[in-house]
């Protein structure tokens, strides 16, 4: 489950501050080269496994706003 | 459980010099997520390291083609496009940290063959993705 401290510089400005976003970033990242659909999944996986309750549309929502907000597009 | 290397550790284990400039050129080739054209990787190598010729470019892909490290695609557009050709290998992925950690395993390999080959089927292609939390201890 995930602990809900806020993150500094928040500049998704989401109501949800997790720490489990530098998690999302990682794997995201480090799963690019191999495409997004793989790297996608991997972000999902790790923000639903924080975020149980989430729909799948609301977790896709938070995600994709957050790798937006941190690279400014999605590969 | 076998180790994943790098393009750069396959280079050097198969005895290739590694300048600068063709660390560059495997960085570019590395971090590709398309099959890029010999200007592409040129371009992008460039951007990089302005030093880098042409003429490295096609000698390097030349050299990493005989070596089997790159795929070489040639589809009807008239020009070859390159691609890394990675070892097989799969990804499990820590769903605490994001950490993504690479590995190849012989048992699994030819586990997913048995378990074609029962169903009736020739294995063609397959995508397997491992998630896990650390367990407590282990470092």
């Amino acid at each position: 489950m995930c602990d809900f401290r806020v993150i500094e510089n928040d500049y998704a400005n989401d109501t949800a501050k997790c720490i489990c976003k530098p998690a999302v970033f990682k794997a995201y990242e480090s799963l690019i080269p191999h495409g997004h659909k793989k790297a996608m999944d991997a972000a999902m996986k790790i923000y639903q496994y924080h975020h149980p309750d989430d729909t799948v549309e609301d977790a896709q929502i938070t995600v994709e706003r957050w790798l937006v907000a941190q690279s400014g597009k999605i590969h | 459980m076998t180790a994943i290397y790098s393009l750069e550790q396959q280079c050097a284990k198969a005895g290739l010099k590694m300048t600068g400039q063709r660390k560059v050129i495997l960085q570019v080739l590395e971090e590709a997520s398309d099959h890029p054209a010999v200007e592409d990787v040129f371009a992008r190598a460039k951007a990089i390291d302005p030093s880098v010729s042409m003429a490295t470019v096609y000698r390097t892909l030349s050299l990493l083609d005989e070596l089997d490290l790159v795929i070489k695609h040639e589809f009807k557009e008239g020009f070859a496009r390159f691609e890394v050709n990675e070892q097989h290998h799969h990804h499990l992925i820590d769903l605490e940290t994001g950490d993504v950690i690479e590995f190849q395993n012989e048992r699994l390999e030819q586990l997913k063959e048995e378990i074609a080959k029962e169903l009736g089927y020739e294995l063609v292609d397959h995508t397997l993705e491992l998630y896990g939390r650390r367990l407590k201890g282990k470092k």
